[in-house]
């Protein structure tokens, strides 16, 4: 997960210009959330309640409201004046002996502030409670920015929703919205930042803090694999947002796209996401993933080439260009674990011949599938379908093929219908010698297709056919109806000397990929 | 004043575009010019020194870095 820190929640420094201030003003602070500063980062002054916000005030010219006549004032008033250029340890010394003098609630929001800024936040805590004690309703405020920083957001909470109560303003639900994202109540945590602009339209940091709780949002989709719902939450972040997170969810949304089989899209995400955050490796690796998934292998190497060089260790990285710099495909990890080593060797020539012709690779999408997986590829494309399409079927063996069928209808949960599908499957192969499929063969091959043009598709055949030793091709073609109408499918046959095919290259149409048949090892 | 609309299953996204609905009063927007981000009450965004003043050209340059499809801005 990533580092994201909420804006009421940061360790800021106070900036006080002129000096001192004007009791009860809110002062502008420097925050360190994503590097930007921040609008109106916490801290009160004590001695007084929050003012209505008016953008455009300026600075009393005379901005002392203590009147210095008895000690314990002219004490306070020297610790303000000292705290104001920084030699925090005088303003204590000074706010002790007016507090020693008369102990009065804004005397201690002033103390716990000098100490908090000197880093001692549990004493400043005290001094906030006793401020509570006086009655000091921004003593509340200050406590829960506090404990806010110290991560104990639970108080925090409770503290903000005090100070609200006691009629403080959008800082406050800024604080409580940002306290909620932190403990993860991230629905509630849009109402608070929410109701802080509807106080101050210009509360950056609540508008920032709303951005941070959509990456959240993100985030949760994203670790569910709710692609298409974490996609819509980074894309809010980042339109909020457009520079910030460092380019995490560039980088996230890009993944989502890159999940949903979008990869196009998913490229230019984080080719963007890696132009506004040239230092970001993980942008820089996964848009390596990306180009190397649409066949663009020598972009791949260049971008995985900078992730490494922005982060040596990392081990992914170095895998990553490793992998590249010796071949000129890629492959699905569960494409990898199904073809067989030499064919894969095969595969990985056909690759280098056709990245030295046309420039460009290719991505292995899928291999042999056994029962199991052949059940599931099938259940995920008859669940979308209709009951026509699916009596239609599209399969040679028609019996075979309702036979799956009559399993894929035979109810219960998604598992059992798989479970009951994955046996049909292996009682046809084991007792019938039947294979349903293509793909539960050793000797079938996918390659992404999307993105090719038919030159490159042509190459493909050449390739393939020139590696092997010079076969025979020949072209046919066939209509096929799909979803959006017919469409032609073509195949490719490829024959040895001894007039037989030994690989078959379809370009198939539902969905587009292009199958690589190698019938030495499909046909008996 | 306008509202962005919001439609399917994202009733929390609704509410979160609702938040930032909240007046037409508030024109200072040096932060969103300095920073980049979208207006939603005066529909406007500021992104890389750009300014927009279509939500899908914004959305365009800020995520894909691209020209709207539908306007080419």
């Amino acid at each position: 997960m990533k580092d994201l820190v909420a804006c009421g929640s940061l360790a800021f420094a106070l900036v006080l210009s002129p000096l001192g201030s004007t009791s009860g003003q809110e002062i502008q602070g420097v925050c360190t959330c994503h590097g930007v500063p921040a609008d109106s980062c916490p801290y009160v002054i004590g001695g007084g309640s929050e003012p209505p916000y008016d953008p455009y005030e300026e600075y009393d010219s005379e901005p002392y409201a203590y009147d210095p006549g008895p000690e314990a004032r002219q004490h306070a008033q020297w610790g303000k004046e000292y705290a104001a250029v920084g030699r925090y340890e005088d303003a204590l010394s000074e706010y002790r002996q007016s507090l020693a003098l008369q102990p009065q609630g804004y005397v201690y929001v002033d103390l716990g502030n000098a100490l908090d800024v000197l880093g001692r936040s549990e004493e400043a805590l005290e001094c906030y409670r006793q401020a509570m004690g006086f009655g000091q309703t921004e003593a509340w405020y200050n406590a829960g920015v506090v404990l806010d920083r110290l991560g104990r957001d639970a108080e925090a909470l409770d503290h903000y929703r005090e100070a609200i109560r006691l009629g403080y303003g959008a800082n406050a639900w800024w604080g409580l919205g940002s306290s909620l994202q932190d403990l993860g109540r991230l629905e509630e945590a849009i109402e608070g930042l929410r109701q802080a602009l509807v106080l101050r339209p210009d509360c950056w940091g609540a508008y920032r803090g709303l951005a941070n709780v959509c990456s959240d949002l993100g985030d949760r989709c994203f670790e569910s694999g709710d692609w298409a719902a974490a996609e819509t939450w980074y894309r809010e972040s980042i339109l909020r947002d457009p520079t910030g997170h460092g380019g995490f969810d560039h980088s996230r949304l890009g993944l989502a796209y890159l999940k949903e089989d979008d990869i196009e899209r998913g490229a230019r995400v984080l080719a963007r996401g890696a132009r506004s955050n040239p230092s970001n490796s993980t942008l820089a690796n996964n848009l390596g993933l990306a180009l190397g998934q649409m066949g663009e292998i020598s972009r791949a190497r260049e971008e995985f080439a900078r992730a490494q060089s922005l982060e040596p260790e990392n081990t992914t990285y170095q895998a990553n260009a490793a992998w590249v710099a010796n071949h000129a495909y890629f492959i699905a990890p569960e494409a990898f674990q199904s073809i067989a080593p030499d064919l894969l060797t095969r595969v990985a020539g056909y690759a280098q011949a056709l990245e030295k012709a046309t420039g460009k690779g290719f991505f292995v999408t899928s291999g042999r599938r056994d029962e199991r997986g052949q059940a599931k590829a099938m259940y995920d494309v008859m669940k979308e379908k209709s009951a026509e399409e699916l009596r239609k079927g599209g399969y040679t063996n028609v019996e075979a093929y309702e036979e799956v069928l009559a399993a894929f209808r035979s109810g219960g949960t998604e598992e059992e219908a798989v479970q009951a599908m994955t046996r049909v499957l292996e009682d046809q192969k084991e007792r019938r010698g039947i294979f349903l499929s293509k793909h539960m063969k050793d000797g079938a091959v996918d390659i992404r297709s999307k993105g090719m043009s038919p030159e490159q598709k042509d190459s493909l055949v050449k390739t393939v056919a020139q590696t092997e030793g010079d076969l025979r091709v020949t072209r046919r073609e066939r209509t096929v109806q799909t979803k959006s109408g017919p469409k032609t499918e073509t195949t490719w046959d490829m024959i040895d000397a001894e007039g037989r095919v030994v690989i078959q290259i379809i370009d198939e149409v539902s969905p587009p990929h292009i199958h690589l048949e190698f019938q030495e090892r499909t046909q008996p | 004043m306008k509202c962005r609309k919001f439609s399917g299953p994202f009733a929390l996204l609704a509410l979160l575009g609702a938040s930032a609905c909240v007046s037409t009063t508030v024109h200072d927007h040096d932060y969103l010019v300095q920073n980049g981000g979208w207006c939603d009450a005066c529909d406007h965004g500021w992104c890389d020194g750009r300014e927009f003043d279509r939500l899908c050209c914004y959305e365009a340059w800020v995520i894909e870095g691209s020209p709207c499809p539908e306007h080419g801005e």
